[in-house]
């Protein structure tokens, strides 16, 4: 295992549990150590304990002395969202290719000190995204071979059903304390949609229009983040899309949540479900589930490991770089000021 | 006791919806369609040779004694003044949707009909469409919660029938696509959130009509008092000749609903023959029964004159927010009752 890469996992808080068994399962990667900051909570030290001995290596509580190893070429962050950038810049700093959970930053401030770091050092920075999905995949090759024309209009529904027991949510402080998450339900979840927007467009986001709010669950409503909502973008050339997004507590849904999409263009219109085809059974006296026929999470996520080392080793950009990570969290900034002014925002 | 003896009624407006307003009057066993009128001779003839009825002028059927109800299915610029005419001669009206342009004149329409002691009733006719139906009876029986989004999706194909001829076209006449087709889903959200709205934001596109603010697609976005949502989507300019892709969900606080065509039922017709099929003429006969029972006070209205209102002053910010790219607040419009 001459030429594999070495990993170091910063922090294993928030979604940990689906990224590093990714990387674990490759011939070219091995990880090597676990780190984290000395000063955070006990919890989240007893987590990352948890993940050094699943992979039996050694866990550092402290990320300068982690990074310092000569074993550890790159580093998967999976801090709470509010903590993103500061580790990203100090393994930017240390020369270590980076992969970070989604979102990058919450804040555009702490998103720039991102893009510096990451330019100074000139290492490859990738987040989690769901740009691999076989349909918005599929989308962009219709698009591209001109088959709608010029799109003008898009809608994109991305809400998790199953509330906050579904098992994708670690603790639910992780999403409603906003020292933690840095914003509700849409933080947490309209980078995809953003994403998804200018992907398929080629086009960057102008305006925003919010309208949410804490409809369904008891600890967003005390910690008075959003959980659910509605969000209209204007693109440039006035292209415009409408976005359902956040969390709904539907225990029952055939397939775990809606994952629509639909891009109208000058030359026809294309709909994509994430979600279909699925297969029901009938399982029992009162009992119907659903599930996919696709493993999505799958195919989204092992291409965006795969690409992320493939960009370590020749150089090239990853589909998402350190300034479409900024480009999420000002189209972000821009929603929580339209939530709170009730009026259009500019990005 | 219901009244089941016939009820007379005339048609003024005899193009495509004025057709499925007589279709709809010849299976509703209590409706008896007397006459029809129409500015086209010819129009008005064929109907009346498929129906029965008699061609009239408007004057006639106002005269009529036999007439105890105007149905309204023409251009929306002409609404106001026909059912002005109408109530004035002691006739009930059922106006073909949008009623009126502005809410001002909706209030003076519903107020002429109370002194003349006659119903003014809106043809917002999804709410009898049998699916909506459901989803309503759903979200009244506390099935679903408290309703917090609901997203109406109306796509469809062939948005301008008689090129530039269409009063469609022209913003004046039929208000634009706010007025013209959004009205439906802006007045299923109202009945479903069963409050007031509060804010309205809208985005559009004018792609085939470039410059006469009548936009091929549009989407509303409506916020309400208690802070739940609609986004009521409208693309008419799909490609083909009946393409149709129509779908709904309705996100509250104890579940979720939804459905979707073609993949839920049968409306598409591959042939393009008739885009509109049985749904549009059941919830025309549904409406029109309700509306007859309305006339003999044996039914509350379904669709409340509020309500009305509302979907109009949301018609009306729409259009005011595509103009300016701003969100508008509502609680002007809707004052001055």
């Amino acid at each position: 295992m001459a030429n594999s890469l070495g990993l170091l996992l910063i922090s294993c808080v928030r979604h940990q549990g689906t990224y590093a068994p990714l990387f674990d399962a490759r011939d070219d990667v091995e990880i090597v150590a676990v780190a984290d900051e000395p000063d955070i909570p006990g919890w989240m030290h007893a987590v990352n304990v948890e993940f050094a001995e699943r992979y039996g290596v050694p866990y550092v509580r402290d990320v300068g002395d982690a990074l310092a190893r000569p074993d550890v070429d790159i580093v998967c962050i999976c801090s709470e969202p509010t903590r993103h950038a500061r580790l990203a810049v100090q393994a930017a700093e240390a020369g270590k290719h980076i992969c970070v959970d989604k979102p990058m930053a919450t804040t555009v401030a702490d998103a720039d000190r991102v893009v510096a770091a990451v330019e100074q050092a000139g290492v490859t920075l990738t987040y989690i995204h769901r740009l691999y999905s076989p349909s918005i995949q599929r989308l962009r090759e219709a698009i591209d071979d001109g088959a709608i024309g010029l799109p003008f209009a898009l809608h994109l529904s991305w809400v998790s059903a199953g509330g906050l027991t579904s098992g994708s949510v670690e603790d639910f402080q992780l999403v409603v304390d906003t020292s933690l998450s840095g914003g509700g339900e849409l933080m947490n979840f309209l980078g995809y949609h953003v994403d998804t927007a200018r992907y398929l467009t080629g086009l960057e986001v102008e305006t925003a229009y919010t309208s949410a709010g804490n409809y369904f669950f008891e600890p967003h409503r005390e910690h008075c983040v959003e959980d659910f909502g509605l969000v209209c973008l204007t693109l440039e050339h006035d292209v415009s899309a409408t976005i359902i997004a956040g969390r709904s507590p539907t225990q029952t849904h055939v397939t775990g949540g809606d994952y629509g999409l639909r891009v109208h263009g000058s030359q026809g219109t294309l709909m994509s479900d994430e979600t279909r085809p699925f297969l029901t059974l009938f399982a029992g006296p009162d009992e119907r589930r659903s599930q996919p026929v696709n493993p999505v999470v799958q195919a989204m996520l092992e291409p965006v490991i795969t690409e992320f080392l493939a960009c370590v080793e020749s150089g090239d950009q990853p589909l998402r770089t350190v300034y479409d990570g900024r480009s999420q969290i000002a189209t972000l900034e821009a929603v929580y000021r339209s939530m709170a002014s009730g009026q259009v925002e500019r990005v | 006791m219901v009244d089941n003896s016939a009820f007379g009624l005339a048609l003024v407006g005899c193009g495509m919806f004025g057709r499925q307003h007589a279709n709809a009057a010849a299976a509703v066993p209590t409706a008896n369609l007397i006459s029809v009128v129409d500015l086209d001779q010819g129009r008005a003839s064929a109907l009346a040779r498929l129906t029965g009825a008699a061609v009239a002028t408007l004057e006639t059927v106002l005269a009529d004694d036999e007439i105890e109800a105007v149905i309204l299915a023409t251009p929306t610029d002409t609404h106001v003044t026909l059912a002005q005419a109408a109530i004035a001669a002691g006739k009930h009206v059922l106006v073909e949707k949008p009623v009126a342009l502005e809410v001002a004149a909706f209030d003076s329409l519903m107020q002429a009909s109370a002194e003349a002691g006659v119903v003014l009733a809106a043809g917002q006719s999804l709410r009898f469409e049998p699916t909506v139906h459901a989803l309503w009876s759903s979200v009244r029986g506390g099935v679903l919660g408290q309703p917090v989004l609901f997203n109406w999706v109306s796509n469809s194909s062939r948005p301008w029938p008689t090129g530039w001829r269409s009063w469609q076209a022209d913003p004046t006449r039929s208000g634009g696509m706010p007025f013209h087709l959004a009205i439906h889903g802006l007045d299923l959200a109202i009945w479903l959130m069963d409050e007031p709205p509060a804010r309205v934001y809208a985005q559009g596109q004018d792609i085939a009509a470039r410059g006469t603010g009548v936009h091929d697609y549009s989407h509303i976005a409506v916020r309400f008092e208690s802070g739940a949502n609609a986004l009521i989507e409208y693309h008419a300019g799909l490609p083909g000749r009946s393409s149709r892709h129509q779908e709904f969900r309705l996100y509250g606080t104890g579940g979720q609903a939804g459905w979707r065509l073609p993949d839920d039922g049968l409306l598409l017709d591959a042939d393009g023959g008739r885009p509109f099929t049985s749904e549009a003429e059941v919830s025309l006969r549904r409406q029109l029964a309700h509306f007859i029972a309305l006339c003999r006070g044996d039914e509350p209205p379904l669709v409340t004159p509020e309500q009305v209102r509302q979907a109009l002053a949301c018609a009306a910010a729409a259009n005011q927010a595509l103009a300016t790219g701003r969100a508008v607040e509502l609680h002007e419009m809707l004052e001055g009752a």
